[in-house]
């Protein structure tokens, strides 16, 4: 607001302030209801379609969830004064974000997932771990959990740079005020440090929370049938690759739409305490 | 700030008009006019003369012995590739085989960026709707293709309750899916390519593939002593060269050559090297 004080208006505050792309969009999605309610054929796609956004929505909220966890942890390693916990993060995020996310996931899938399976199963047998090789072998069985894992563990490393930047952008002097006061570093980090870092990284987060969704249609490569191979499947079967796609790429807009609004009230709630 | 939400309403805007525009487009495009079927090539008719044409060809070169990319010259070999030849010989045209992905493979072709897709392409009738098919050239069953270390699975009837994997809209996909349907089959895993239903049977993510006989064939080939077809194949199918509607030129062609290949032999010779040759355990 106050960088844009001195400048010649155009327009009336007013129609400025009104969300236009709002409205635009709210008539756009009123023009796409009616026609799908009036297109039998559209109808059909969207009920052919919709199990695969249910689990297109899974898949995302719950391979953010695990990358949250994987990118703080990857990020505060990767400030540490210890030379192995730095090293080994930093090769973390270094080989992830140097492969792309459908080779990480085939690799997973295909290759990794199954020697694991391999050595849970030579684990049970040799060290009597058969509860815990029984419960890892089950967790990667499912092809759906190869793609959460797969996309945690490659926005886990995007997500901890996000972090780390987030964490330097802090000036040195709230750390050593902290700790002058007597906290400990972990203390300090929880208190001082994070909750400032946070306002910082939200909108990077929120960001890669899109991206993320987006990304999720990789998982139709390791036979996850989420959004894009129910849309495959749909127009293998029916020839009618117009409609399926048009449907397809709408419903993803609508999920990243949704997302983006939430990314912009994120925004504003960061910027509000300023 | 103010300014980008400008551009932003902008770009909705125009987003919005291509999509209505694309609607409407969509509605006028109707499947065009079928062409009257060109007469059957009779026995021993002249192959017209394609005068050297370029003709490309579409494949999913994923698929052995149908097509395949050979592993040291890089070359796509099989034998669709042979048959091509074969027939471009006497069609005197030049088959040029361009690799691509099986899904959108037909839309691709209908669209143009193909004259012709060989790929294994087995004739039915809702293809027909958007595509042309030559004649058969070859008749085939699907089976149910398992690791060589399995018992519980004999055949089609066994699948119940069973993890069945296929690719993504082949006509494997719609009978597992039937199958489904009538509670034969427990789930279904769709991949991109066989190959990797294949790699995912050999991993134990799956209990079977469904699979044209050939293909198994080809497979087992790939992987000695690792996989085993079970039970006797339970459809009847035919594969065909999918071509672009509204080509007659091409298809009276293609068929009249096929009727040579087949009637002087060089369609058995074919077979005999692609499938008893190389048939598993030889």
């Amino acid at each position: 607001m106050g960088a844009n004080a001195g400048r010649g208006r155009l327009l009336p505050v007013w129609i400025e302030r009104v969300p236009w792309w709002g409205l635009v969009l709210i008539i756009l999605g009123l023009l796409a209801s009616v026609r799908i309610a009036a297109s039998p054929i559209y109808r059909h796609t969207l009920v052919f379609l919709w199990d695969g956004v249910l689990l297109t929505l899974h898949l995302t909220l719950a391979a953010y969830t695990l990358a949250l966890v994987i990118g703080l942890v990857a990020g505060l390693m990767r400030l540490s004064k210890n030379p192995v916990v730095y090293t080994i993060s930093t090769l973390y995020v270094e080989v992830v974000r140097g492969v792309p996310l459908l080779v990480l996931l085939i690799y997973i899938a295909f290759v990794a997932a199954p020697l694991i399976s391999e050595a849970m199963a030579g684990a049970a047998r040799s060290l009597g771990l058969h509860s815990l090789a029984a419960s890892i072998t089950a967790v990667i069985r499912s092809d759906l959990n190869r793609a959460i894992i797969g996309l945690a563990i490659g926005y886990g490393a995007y997500l901890a740079e996000i972090y780390r930047a987030g964490i330097e952008s802090i000036p040195k002097g709230q750390m050593e005020a902290a700790r002058s006061l007597g906290m400990s570093y972990v203390l300090a980090m929880r208190f001082i440090i994070l909750p400032q870092a946070l306002r910082v990284v939200l909108p990077p987060l929120g960001n890669d929370f899109i991206a993320l969704l987006k990304d999720s249609a990789l998982a139709s490569a390791i036979a996850v049938p989420e959004l894009t191979q129910a849309g495959r499947l749909l127009s293998a079967r029916t020839f009618r690759a117009f409609e399926t796609y048009n449907m397809v790429a709408l419903l993803y807009l609508m999920m990243t739409l949704i997302g983006s609004l939430g990314v912009r009230a994120l925004e504003r709630w960061a910027k509000a305490g300023r | 700030m103010k300014g980008r939400t400008v551009w932003y309403a902008l770009f909705v805007l125009i987003v919005a008009l291509t999509v209505g525009a694309c609607a409407r487009s969509g509605q006028q495009a109707a499947p065009p006019a079928a062409q009257p079927a060109p007469p059957a090539g009779q026995p021993a008719a002249a192959v017209p003369d394609l005068g050297g044409r370029e003709i490309k060809i579409g494949s999913d070169t994923t698929y052995p012995p149908f097509e395949s990319v050979n592993e040291t010259t890089k070359e796509i070999e099989g034998f669709d590739i042979d048959l091509m030849n074969e027939i471009c010989k006497r069609a005197n045209c030049k088959a040029k085989f361009i690799t691509t992905a099986w899904d959108g493979i037909f839309v691709a072709l209908a669209q143009g960026q193909f004259d012709a897709v060989v790929s294994g392409v087995t004739i039915t009738d809702e293809r027909k709707k958007t595509i042309d098919f030559s004649e058969a050239y070859l008749r085939y069953g699907q089976v149910v293709l398992v690791r060589s270390d399995e018992s519980a699975i004999v055949g089609v009837d066994s699948l119940t309750g069973k993890n069945v994997g296929v690719q993504t809209g082949t006509t494997n996909d719609e009978k597992a899916s039937a199958l489904q349907k009538e509670g034969k089959v427990g789930g279904i895993k769709r991949y991109e390519t066989f190959a990797l239903a294949v790699k995912a049977l050999m991993n134990k993510d799956i209990d079977a593939v469904i699979i044209d006989s050939y293909a198994a064939d080809g497979f087992m080939n790939v992987n000695p002593g690792k996989l085993k077809k079970v039970g006797e194949p339970f459809t009847s199918e035919a594969l065909g060269i999918a071509l672009k509607q509204g080509d007659p030129a091409l298809k009276q062609a293609f068929d009249a050559a096929l009727q040579q290949i087949k009637s002087d032999g060089t369609l058995d010779g074919l077979y005999q090297e692609w499938f008893v040759k190389r048939a598993p355990g030889k």
